[in-house]
C-alpha cells in the first residue's frame, strides 16, 4: 500500500517534470492565439479544457505555463534553501558572535513581510521570470535560514554532538558529519514548505500584475484572468488552480516520504 | 484524549461560525440608517483636494459638494447659470465677466461672493500649491478683478476657448475662503467646505468618504431635476480596487451604486436583472495605443498603417467589452465636443492591404522561418500596457491578430503603476504604449500631439499640427473651432500615430430601488442631488 | 533576564536602522519617479512636476535625503505620503486594526487547524487523510481558495457576504482563507516536530518510567514538538501581514497589505517606511515571545537560556 502511494507520487512528479520540459512541444494550440468570438467555450473534443475569456485554448496555456510557474518557483526554492542552509548552519554551528550577527541581519530582513521584501527586490531588478525567481528566492532565504538554524541548535543540543566536540573534532567536521546529516530530514521538510510559499508568491506576483512579460502564461496569471469569467467558464479558473495544487501536492508528498526514508537511514 | 481535544475545538469553531451567521443575518434583515446610499468607487491613490489633485475619482463625490460658476447642458450644447447668473465674454476672448447669484451660502455659513471667486482662483494658481489639474483648466489667467460684491472678471493673457468647460468642472468648484485660510494646502482635503447640495462630513483615508445633504440648498442649476435639498440623507463612498469584487458588492447589498463594473459582470447583472446597468460614455480620448514614430519599424508610416489595418477592433470590442463600447476610429471619443464623424471607419480591417503595406517597408521573411526579419534578426514589436482599462487583454488580442496576419513577433510588457509606465515612456524602448486622457473639450489632444506636449509619447513633430492645435485652443468662434478640430483629427489619423480601440463607457450598476442617477457632460461625475430611494 | 532583553532590544534597534536603510536605498534606486504617482490623470507642465520634486526634497543629493530621513524617523515624525499629501499616520493607522485582527484571527485559526491536523497526522486511523488534507491546504494558493469560497458560499449558496467588513459575518470567509492557507504549513511542522520527538531517547525513558502513551505524547512530546510550529507561526505572522494582501484585495477590505503594495509601486517612501517600521516592531515582539516560549517549552534549551 505504501509502495503504491510512493509509486503514484513519483509518477505524478515525473509527469509534471515531463510537462514542464516538453509542454510547449505537445501543446495542440499556441497559448496566445486568441479566438475572441469563441470565448469561454466549454470543453469539447478539440479543446480538452475549453477556452478562456479571450478564446485561447486552456489546455495549451496550462502546458506552457508549467515551465513558467514551476520552473520559477523551483529556482526560487533552490536559492532560498541553499542560502538558508549555508547561513543557518553557520550561525547555529558556530554560535557566539557569528550567530548574533547573522541573526540580527536575518531579523532585519524578516521584519519586512516576505511578499513585500520580494517586491522591493524585484523593483530593483526589473522585470522578467528570472528576476521574479531571484527576488522570491532571496526574500524567502531569511525564513529558511531561521528554520535551519533552529534545527541546527536542536541537533547541537543532543548528546552526541557534544561528545563529538569532546573527542576533538573541529567545528566544520562536526557540522558536516553530524549536524547536517541529522538536519537534512528537517531541512527537506522545510524545503517543501518553501516551495509551497514560492509557488504562492509566484502566483501572487502574477495576480498583482508584476510578472512583466505577458507572452508566457503563468498559472497565477491564468487564475486572475479567469476570475472575471468564472460564472461562464469555471474550467478556465479551476484548471490552473488544480494544476498548482496537484503539482505542489505531489512534490511535497514526495519530499515527506523522502524525509521519512532518510530518517530511517539515520537510525 | 486525542479526540477529546479535537472534538472540543471543532465544537467551539462551529459555535463561532453559527454565532457569526446569526449576527450577520440579523444585520442583513434590519436595513441600515434610513435614506443612505453606499456608492462604490475604485481606489484613489492621490489626494482629494479638487484644486490641487487630479484624479477623476475625487470628482465623483465632490461634484456635489461644490457648485461651479457654470454648468454645461449637453442637450442644448450651451452653458447654463450655476453660481454665476450671467456672464459676458469680450470679443477678443480675453475678458470674462461674471455676475454672481446673491443667495448662496457656503456650508459654514459664510456668504459666496466675488471675493470668494478671487480667493479660489488665487489658491489654484499659487505655484506653491502645485495644482495638478485645476490650474491647467484655467489656462493663461493674467488676473482676477473684483468689480463689486457680486461681479468678478477673469482676465486672460491670451484667448483660451476651453475656459468655460474648465469652469464647469468640479476641479474649479468654489470653496469657502474661510475654510481655505483655516487649513493649509495638505489638510484642507479633510475639511472641505463648498456650496453644493451635499456637505463634506469626513474622509477616512482608503476607507470611506461621507457626504450629508445640505438642508439650506436652494440654488441648483437647470441641468438637474431637483433644484433644492436632495432626497437622500447620506451618501457613503467606499473603495473597491479589485474589479471582480465590484459586482459581488452590488449583488451582496454592500453597495447600492457601483462604478466601473467589468463588462462581463455587467452583462451578467443586466441579464439576470440583479441590478440595472447604466452605461455612461466618457468623452475625451478613447482607449488607445500611441505609436512610437522614432523607433524602427514603427518609424515607417506604412508599418503603422499596416498595424491599424491588421487590427480587428470589432472582435476586441465584442469579446472584451461585451459590445458595451463603440469602436473608436479617431483620436477623440464620439461624445467629445467637435468630434468629427468622418473618421468613422478609417482603417477598417483589411488584412491583405496590411500585409502589402508592411512588405513595402522592406521587412520580409528573408530566412524562411515564417517570421519577418530585419537582416536576419527577427522583427519584434513591443507593446507597453498599464493594468487598467483592460489594456492587457486588448494587447493580448492584438498580439494574436498581428502575429497571425503580419507574422511579426509581438512582445507585451505590462507595468504595474503609472510611475513605471512613465518610466517606460522616458526610456523609449516601446513601439506602442497605452495612455489616454478624458475631458469634454478637445483641447485634451494638445498634450499628446503637440511636439512639446508633456504626453507626446508618439514623438510626433508636425509643425502644421502644432499650429492647428494652438489655434484650436484659442479660437472663440464655435463654427471655426469645429472646422479646426476636424482637420486635426484627420491629420492625426493620416499619420497613423495612434491606434484607437474603443470609447470608454463607464458601466455603472444600480441596485433595485435606487432612482435618479444622472451624470454630467464629462461623463464621470454624477449629480447626486437627483438620487432617490424608490419604494 | 534583563541582560537578555536589553541585548535583544539593542539588536532590534540595529535591525530597524538596517531595514529602513535598505528600504530607503531600494525605493530610490528602483525605476519610477514618485512624483508621477499622483499624476496619471494630470497634464501638468514640467514646471509643476519639478516644483513638487523640490518640495518633497527629491532634488537634494541622496546623502542629504538620508540624513533628513533618519532625523525624521528618530523624532517619530512619520511625515506625509508622497502620493497624496495625507499624513502617513492616518494612511497606515486607519488600516491597522483591520489587518491586525485579520492576521491574528487567521493565525489562531491556523494554529488550531494546524495543531489539530498535525497531531492527527502522527497516529491513529485518520493519519493519511489528515496528512493529505494538510498538504492540500499547504499547496492551495489563497487566490484559488478565496475565489472558490466566494463562489460557493456567496454566489451559489448565498450564505455569507463576499465583500466589505461591516458585520462579524463579513469576517468569516477572509479569516478562513488566511487561516486555512497558513494552517497547512503549521500542520506539517507540527507533524514533523511531534514525530521526531517521539523517537527521542528522553521520550523512551518516559515510557519506560511507566507513563502511558497518551501522556508521553501529549505532556512531553507536544511541548517540544510544538517548537517548530511556534517558530513557523511567528514567521508566518510576518508573512501573514504581507500575505493578507491577496485576501484583502479579493474581499474588498481595508488593510495594511494593500496600502503597502500600492506604496511600493508608487514609490511612496514615507508610507513604505512606516509600515516596515511597524512590521519590525511587531516582529521583534513576536521573536521575543517565541524565544521565551521556546525556553519554557523545551527543558533542554533552558540550560542555555540565561
Amino acid at each position: 500500500m505504501r509502495a503504491l502511494r510512493l509509486v503514484l507520487r513519483v509518477f505524478a512528479l515525473v509527469v509534471l517534470l515531463l510537462f514542464s520540459a516538453i509542454g510547449p512541444f505537445i501543446a495542440p494550440y499556441s497559448p496566445t492565439d486568441a479566438q475572441p468570438l469563441k470565448q469561454n467555450s466549454p470543453p469539447d473534443s478539440e479543446h480538452l479544457l475549453g477556452r478562456d475569456g479571450l478564446g485561447r485554448d486552456t489546455w495549451s496555456r496550462l502546458l506552457w505555463g508549467a515551465q513558467g510557474t514551476l520552473g520559477s518557483a523551483a529556482l526560487a526554492t533552490l536559492i532560498a534553501t541553499l542560502g538558508g542552509v549555508a547561513l543557518g548552519s553557520v550561525a547555529g554551528a558556530f554560535g557566539g558572535i557569528v550567530d548574533q550577527v547573522v541573526v540580527h541581519t536575518l531579523d532585519m530582513l524578516l521584519a519586512i513581510p516576505g511578499l513585500l521584501l520580494a517586491l522591493l527586490i524585484l523593483s530593483l531588478m526589473g522585470d522578467g521570470l528570472l528576476q521574479v525567481s531571484l527576488s522570491i528566492g532571496l526574500s524567502l532565504m531569511p525564513a529558511a535560514s531561521r528554520l535551519v538554524r533552529a534545527t541546527v541548535l536542536d541537533v547541537r543540543s543532543r548528546g552526541y554532538v557534544e561528545s563529538a566536540y569532546a573527542l576533538g573534532g573541529d567545528t566544520w567536521w562536526v557540522v558536516r558529519h553530524h549536524i547536517l546529516r541529522n538536519s537534512i530530514a528537517a531541512i527537506t521538510s522545510y524545503a517543501s514548505i518553501i516551495l509551497a510559499w514560492s509557488i504562492l508568491n509566484v502566483a501572487a506576483f502574477d495576480f498583482l500584475g508584476l510578472s512583466g512579460d505577458l507572452s508566457i502564461p503563468g498559472w497565477g496569471r491564468m487564475l486572475n484572468d479567469a476570475r472575471s469569467y468564472i460564472h461562464v467558464s469555471p474550467m478556465a479558473f479551476l484548471a490552473p488552480g488544480f494544476a498548482i495544487v496537484i503539482s505542489v501536492l505531489s512534490i511535497t508528498e514526495l519530499s515527506f516520504e523522502w524525509q521519512k526514508h532518510w530518517w530511517k537511514l539515520g537510525q | 484524549m486525542l479526540y477529546r481535544y479535537l472534538r472540543r475545538a471543532i465544537i467551539a469553531l462551529a459555535l463561532l461560525v453559527i454565532g457569526c451567521l446569526v449576527v450577520s443575518c440579523n444585520g442583513a434583515m434590519t436595513t441600515a440608517v434610513p435614506s443612505e446610499i453606499i456608492y462604490g468607487l475604485t481606489l484613489p491613490p492621490s489626494g482629494i483636494d479638487p484644486h490641487i489633485n487630479a484624479s477623476a475619482e475625487l470628482g465623483i463625490p465632490l461634484r456635489s459638494v461644490y457648485d461651479t460658476l457654470v454648468y454645461f447642458d449637453p442637450q442644448t450644447g450651451a452653458y447654463v447659470p450655476g453660481l454665476a447668473e450671467s456672464w459676458q465674454i469680450s470679443g477678443d476672448g480675453l475678458n470674462y465677466t461674471f455676475v454672481l447669484r446673491r443667495d448662496v451660502k457656503f456650508h459654514d455659513g459664510t456668504p459666496f461672493n466675488a471675493d470668494a471667486v478671487k480667493s479660489n482662483i488665487s489658491r489654484i494658481l499659487d505655484p506653491a500649491n502645485n495644482s495638478a489639474k485645476a490650474a491647467q483648466l484655467l489656462g493663461p489667467v493674467k488676473t482676477v478683478q473684483v468689480h463689486d460684491v457680486y461681479t468678478v472678471s477673469i482676465i486672460l493673457s491670451e484667448p483660451y476657448a476651453p475656459l468655460m468647460d474648465g469652469l464647469s468642472q468640479p476641479y474649479l468648484g468654489m470653496a469657502s475662503p474661510q475654510a481655505l485660510s483655516t487649513y493649509d494646502a495638505s489638510t484642507y482635503q479633510f475639511h472641505q467646505v463648498g456650496t453644493g447640495p451635499y456637505r463634506f462630513v469626513e474622509y477616512v483615508v482608503n476607507d470611506r468618504l461621507v457626504l450629508e445633504r445640505n438642508p439650506d440648498y436652494l440654488w441648483g442649476p437647470q441641468v438637474v431635476s431637483n433644484l433644492g435639498v436632495p432626497a437622500v440623507n447620506r451618501i457613503v463612498f467606499r473603495f473597491y480596487p479589485d474589479p471582480p469584487s465590484r459586482a459581488l458588492a452590488l449583488e451582496g447589498g454592500d453597495a447600492q451604486i457601483m462604478g466601473e463594473i467589468p463588462p462581463a459582470d455587467a452583462k451578467r447583472l443586466a441579464d439576470s436583472g440583479a441590478a440595472r446597468i447604466v452605461p455612461v460614455p466618457a468623452p475625451g480620448q478613447p482607449l488607445q495605443f500611441l505609436i512610437n514614430t522614432t523607433r524602427k519599424p514603427t518609424d515607417s508610416l506604412a508599418v503603422r498603417q499596416a498595424l491599424l489595418l491588421a487590427s480587428d477592433r470589432q472582435a476586441i470590442v465584442q469579446a472584451i467589452f461585451q459590445g458595451y463600447s463603440p469602436i473608436a476610429y479617431g483620436p477623440l471619443a464620439s461624445t467629445t465636443e467637435y468630434f468629427d464623424p468622418s473618421v468613422d471607419g478609417l482603417y477598417a480591417p483589411d488584412p491583405v492591404q496590411a500585409v502589402t503595406l508592411f512588405n513595402t517597408s522592406g521587412l520580409t521573411d528573408s530566412n524562411g522561418d515564417g517570421w519577418r526579419d530585419d537582416q536576419g534578426k527577427p522583427v519584434e514589436i513591443v507593446l507597453v500596457v498599464p493594468p487598467w482599462g483592460m489594456a492587457p487583454d486588448v494587447a493580448q488580442l492584438l498580439k494574436s491578430q498581428w502575429e497571425n496576419v503580419l507574422k511579426v513577433h509581438i512582445k507585451i510588457k505590462q507595468v504595474a503603476s503609472f510611475p513605471m509606465l512613465s518610466d517606460e515612456a522616458k526610456a523609449g524602448e516601446y513601439h506602442l504604449i497605452a495612455l489616454n486622457f478624458f475631458g469634454y473639450d478637445p483641447v485634451v489632444l494638445n498634450a499628446f500631439y503637440q511636439s512639446n506636449g508633456v504626453r507626446n509619447w508618439s514623438h510626433i513633430a508636425d509643425s502644421a499640427l502644432d499650429k492647428l492645435l494652438l489655434s484650436g485652443q484659442q479660437e472663440m468662434d464655435p463654427a471655426r473651432r469645429k472646422e479646426i478640430y476636424a482637420q486635426i483629427q484627420r491629420r492625426i489619423m493620416d499619420q497613423a500615430v495612434v491606434l484607437p480601440i474603443r470609447d470608454y463607457v463607464n458601466l455603472n450598476g444600480i441596485a433595485v430601488g435606487v432612482e435618479g442617477l444622472r451624470f454630467d457632460a464629462q461623463g464621470w461625475f454624477p449629480y447626486l442631488t437627483d438620487l432617490a430611494l424608490g419604494q | 533576564m534583563i541582560q537578555f532583553v536589553a541585548r535583544r532590544l539593542a539588536g532590534s534597534i540595529i535591525a530597524t536602522i538596517a531595514a529602513l536603510t535598505f528600504v530607503f536605498v531600494a525605493i530610490h534606486i528602483a525605476p519610477g519617479d514618485p512624483v508621477e504617482a499622483a499624476l496619471s490623470q494630470s497634464l501638468a507642465p514640467r514646471a509643476v512636476i519639478e516644483n513638487r520634486r523640490r518640495a518633497l526634497g527629491l532634488d537634494d543629493p541622496l546623502w542629504l535625503q538620508y540624513v533628513h530621513y533618519v532625523v525624521n524617523m528618530s523624532q517619530g515624525n512619520l511625515g506625509v505620503s508622497w502620493a497624496n499629501d495625507q499624513p502617513v499616520s492616518l494612511v497606515v493607522g486607519s488600516q491597522l486594526a483591520s489587518t491586525g485582527i485579520l492576521a491574528s484571527a487567521g493565525a489562531l485559526v491556523a494554529l488550531s487547524i494546524g495543531v489539530g491536523l498535525g497531531i492527527l497526522s502522527c497516529e491513529g486511523p485518520l493519519r493519511h487523510l489528515a496528512q493529505s488534507v494538510a498538504t492540500l491546504l499547504l499547496t492551495t494558493p489563497a487566490i484559488f481558495l478565496g475565489t472558490i469560497l466566494i463562489w460557493v458560499f456567496a454566489d451559489l449558496l448565498d450564505w455569507l457576504p463576499a465583500t466589505g467588513q461591516q458585520t462579524p459575518g463579513h469576517w468569516i470567509l477572509p479569516v478562513l482563507v488566511v487561516g486555512l492557507s497558513a494552517g497547512g504549513a503549521v500542520a506539517k511542522a507540527v507533524e514533523t516536530g511531534v514525530s521526531e520527538v517521539r523517537r527521542q531517547p528522553f521520550m523512551r525513558t518516559a515510557r519506560a518510567k511507566g507513563l502511558s502513551r497518551g501522556q508521553v505524547t501529549w505532556v512531553h512530546g507536544l511541548r517540544v514538538g510544538l517548537l517548530p510550529a511556534i517558530e513557523l507561526v511567528m514567521l508566518q505572522f510576518g508573512y501573514l501581514l504581507g500575505g493578507t494582501v491577496i485576501t484583502e484585495t479579493i474581499f474588498a477590505r481595508q488593510g495594511v497589505g494593500r496600502v503597502l503594495v500600492i506604496a511600493i509601486l508608487s514609490k511612496d517612501l514615507p508610507v513604505v517606511q512606516a509600515v516596515v517600521l511597524l512590521s519590525i516592531l511587531t516582529y521583534s515582539f513576536l521573536n521575543l515571545l517565541a524565544d521565551v516560549l521556546r525556553g519554557w517549552l523545551d527543558p533542554r534549551i533552558r540550560i542555555e537560556f540565561p
